[in-house]
């Protein structure tokens, strides 16, 4: 039986890194007693599938993972199973049973929808820069530089980013964000914000440039709320996305 | 939800910040107010490696069953987070609660290793604990030391409260009994110490004064009153089946270095090896029974959720049950996919049937540990590996499908000459020889010999207590004597050479058998900003060097010199059960090339059997 589960990693949990939170996660399915599936052959290894590495100091309440098991249950036997393995700051929110022919979530994988807050930054500041992010959408280009192993690449990333507006009714400014996300393109959402802020400091925002350039790891705090695929058979070539609306993992069973 | 100590822009600034927040499976939380003792548990070095070793986990567990104590752990902060914490004014921190350790009632420290004393000192710096005993007030957390390293305490003396010495199961709850009693009475710090000098295990190096001979030896090692014992006893546990088992093991966040369940089927060793001093400090041999092993290995496997389980001795081959403890587990670990490794083993028919059934088709390396190239030398330090044994049980691995062979060896040994050194080359090829005997066909790929050689430290305890330790030049002359012995082998292209250990080891040879005037030393050195020196890209022998010249201390007093029959030992006040004129005679013998049969074949009269009532001595 295949199931894909979606969950949460929050609080201090942000600390430990994507490989420490697979085997935490390997570790707390065999505690379960659930009989897990394992591949055949010299090193037999749990099935065990997770969509995309988060990086560390990231939250999130929408990360997938997919595992087969060799018994039936039902889904919500699974989910109290293992949340009863969790320890504070996991915790598993979803759980569905998918066809065995499912697709990995990291080969379904095509955006990623953040919530960013201000973490070393007051919030008059960080709300300053949030209003800023209509304004950059209605360029064409935004051009980043990448420093690559070669030297440095040029890209323009407008094209990748879905969604950047500021949320409104909330006490704290909230940025929400949908990006590319993926084995075929992907955008780091720190990319986004460091042009935001480079969007700000060009438009006379922002006046004290240093010390957005020195703190820039530690300026915002980054919450994935969710991971969307598009079912690759009616997807159609040079639109990735585009009028095809994508859908949260947990509803994708392809 | 907790509060962490560490600041968000500090953790999102150290490398694996996940090391410090605490909250790990099993992690035990208590309420502070409900508990009478916290007790922070401390492995001196960065959390990776001492979330690894069983000691811990099984004083955790055993505290934590006590309603009226809470122990948490705390571990070194790495590099790149104790200038922070230290400029910032952070005190150190348990994990569980993320409290200031300057505020718990205990601090207790495992040391397993001697290159570890410098991160004590960072440890007791960073949680604001004054460094030295004398200093403290009852508003500090008392200190205590156990572990290995507790055999020879005295380098720590200035630093340390109290000791304990060997197996922490038998006298720990006697001494926190005492110490809620006492705290409830509000008795002084020195009222509390004295009484708990009363406790057998329990040192309190503040109680006895030492004084030296001017050549610098020792005269005497008194105790301050007739109230303070002369010797303290080492506790050991005599029947294992009377000892609990970690039943919960935290699970890291970081990769563990030993990322497995680990399971002790014995303690203590039946051999006799002359420099080894986990064989003398744990004796008797004691066994667990193997249907006692294969219930706490499940529940282990049920509480932890790893993937590995690993059996721990210092001598599986001797393990009496080691058949009909596979028969349980190996069944149970396959069905649930976890791996077995089985270190230690001698490498004869037995052995290799296991690892046969173990190991499937792949075939890693099997590992000798001769130690010494040449028969004789063997039999100076009494490891009772013959060169037969050797050839027969690389034969019969070659033959089973392995083709990757590990040697150990260890160079400076007592009595060693050239001839020992070349025979370390001679050996291999030997080993190498034996595969080549095999028609070509049945040969499984090239022969990949490894020999690796590592300096030898003379310990406390151990019948080379009285050995120098060879010069270091020496021993580098005599590593590249081997080296250029390997390379004029007919077989010198399947032996690989690897030599470890110099300076470094120097060090670890003068704490080993050190003295409380070493206490200045580590303070000299902890001032220069010295810790993880047990770590080869930080421990800086010019530091050392440079610190112990000040000091005006030779190195070589500790570490080169030949002791007399009869000098006093900075140790000897402390009493591991086995006759001091026994580890004499042992010496003698080695100096002679006598071999000492094993405690099955024959009981030599260490003194064990008198000093403690159960394992080997009184097997039928």
């Amino acid at each position: 039986m295949k199931i894909r589960i979606k969950f949460s990693k929050t609080g201090a949990m942000r600390y430990v890194g994507h490989l420490d939170t697979m085997h935490y996660f390997q570790k707390a399915f065999r505690r379960t007693g659930l009989k897990i599936a394992f591949s055949k052959g010299f090193s037999p290894h749990m099935l065990l599938a997770f969509a995309s590495p988060l990086a560390i100091g990231m939250t999130t309440s929408g990360d997938y993972l997919d595992i087969v098991l060799d018994e039936d249950l039902t889904e919500e036997q699974v989910l109290s199973r293992i949340n009863a393995q969790l320890s504070e700051g996991f915790e598993a929110l979803q759980a569905v049973r998918l066809r065995e022919e499912a697709k990995t979530p990291m080969a379904l994988l095509r955006a990623a929808s953040y919530q960013i807050s201000p973490a070393c930054i007051d919030q008059s500041a960080a709300a300053s820069i949030f209003d800023q992010a209509k304004r950059m959408m209605e360029q064409e280009s935004i051009i980043v530089t990448k420093k690559t192993k070669k030297g440095e690449s040029i890209q323009n990333i407008r094209p990748l980013i879905y969604r950047l507006e500021m949320e409104d009714e909330n006490s704290i400014p909230v940025l929400s964000m949908m990006a590319a996300s993926g084995s075929i393109e992907h955008l780091k959402p720190d990319l986004i914000m460091n042009a935001l802020v480079h969007f700000s400091i060009r438009s006379g925002i922002i006046t004290d440039e240093r010390r957005y350039e020195d703190d820039k790891d530690l300026l915002w705090h980054y919450h994935r709320t969710d991971l969307y695929g598009v079912d690759p058979r009616i997807l159609k070539p040079g639109d990735p996305l585009g009028t095809n609306r994508p859908e949260p993992l947990i509803m994708l069973d392809i | 939800m907790r509060n962490l100590a560490l600041s968000d822009d500090i953790l999102m600034r150290v490398d694996k910040p996940a090391r410090y927040i605490g909250g790990e499976f099993n992690s035990v939380m208590k309420d502070p107010d409900s508990v009478d003792i916290r007790f922070a548990m401390c492995f001196p070095d960065v959390y990776e490696i001492g979330m690894s070793p069983l000691g811990i986990a099984i004083l955790y567990d055993m505290f934590n069953e006590r309603e009226d104590t809470w122990c948490e752990r705390v571990y070194s902060p790495w590099v790149d987070l104790d200038q922070i914490m230290l400029n910032s004014k952070i005190p150190l921190f348990a994990l569980e609660s993320q409290d200031p350790v300057k505020d718990f009632d205990f601090l207790g420290f495992s040391i397993s290793y001697e290159m570890c004393y410098t991160n004590i000192l960072q440890v007791l710096e960073l949680a604001q604990v004054p460094l030295l005993s004398e200093e403290r007030s009852n508003e500090d957390p008392i200190v205590i030391g156990g572990g290995p390293c507790t055999y020879n305490p005295e380098p720590l003396a200035d630093f340390f409260d109290l000791f304990y010495i060997g197996e922490g199961e038998v006298s720990y709850h006697k001494l926190l009994d005492l110490y809620k009693a006492s705290k409830q009475n509000h008795e002084s710090r020195s009222c509390f110490l004295k009484k708990a000098a009363q406790i057998p295990g329990i040192y309190v190096p503040s109680l006895y004064d030492i004084s030296y001979h001017d050549d610098g030896t020792i005269k005497r090692i008194l105790p301050i009153d007739a109230e303070v014992p002369e010797s303290i006893k080492r506790q050991a546990v005599v029947d294992p089946s009377d000892i609990g088992y970690p039943k919960k093991p935290v699970i890291p966040f970081v990769k563990a270095v030993q990322d497995r369940v680990v399971l002790e089927i014995m303690r203590g060793c039946i051999r006799g090896c002359r420099f080894c001093q986990a064989g003398t400090t744990y004796r008797p041999c004691r066994s667990r029974k193997p249907g006692e092993l294969f219930d706490i290995a499940k529940r282990s496997l049920e509480t932890t959720g790893h993937e590995e389980i690993s059996l721990s001795s210092l001598s599986t081959s001797d393990y009496k049950y080691l058949s009909e403890l596979l028969d349980l587990l190996l069944p149970y670990l396959k069905e649930k996919n976890v791996e077995l490794e089985l270190p230690s083993m001698r490498i004869d028919a037995f052995s290799l049937d296991i690892m046969k059934r173990i190991g499937g088709v792949k075939r890693g390396s099997f590992t000798f540990a001769p130690e010494a190239g040449t028969q004789r030398l063997r039999n100076v330090i009494n490891k009772g590996l013959s060169t037969e044994e050797i050839m027969e049980g690389a034969g019969l691995a070659f033959e089973g499908g392995w083709n990757k062979v590990k040697l150990y060896f260890m160079l400076g040994l007592p009595d060693e000459t050239d001839e020992d050194a070349e025979g370390i080359a001679e050996l291999a090829d030997q080993v190498a020889r034996v595969y080549y005997q095999i028609p070509k066909e049945e040969r499984n790929g090239r022969c990949q010999i490894t020999v690796s050689s590592s300096y030898f430290i003379p310990k406390p305890f151990t019948p080379f207590q009285w050995s120098p330790m060879l010069d270091i030049r020496e021993y580098e002359r005599r590593a590249y004597l081997v080296k250029d012995a390997i390379k004029s082998q007919l077989n010198a292209k399947s032996i690989r050479f690897q030599w470890h250990g110099s300076e470094m080891s120097i060090m670890e040879a003068v704490l080993a058998r050190g003295d409380r005037r070493l206490g200045r030393l580590l303070m000299l050195l902890h001032q220069k900003g010295c810790r993880f020196d047990a770590w080869t890209e930080h421990f800086d022998a010019g530091i050392w060097h440079a610190a112990l010249d000040t000091l005006g201390i030779d190195p070589a007093f500790y570490a080169n010199r030949t002791r007399p029959d009869h000098e006093i030992f900075p140790w000897d006040h402390i009493n591991a059960g086995l006759r001091k004129d026994y580890l004499l005679n042992e010496f003698k013998r080695a100096v002679k090339g006598e071999v000492t049969p094993h405690c099955r074949e024959r009981c030599s009269g260490c003194g064990i059997n008198t000093a403690y009532h159960g394992g080997v001595c009184f097997e039928d």
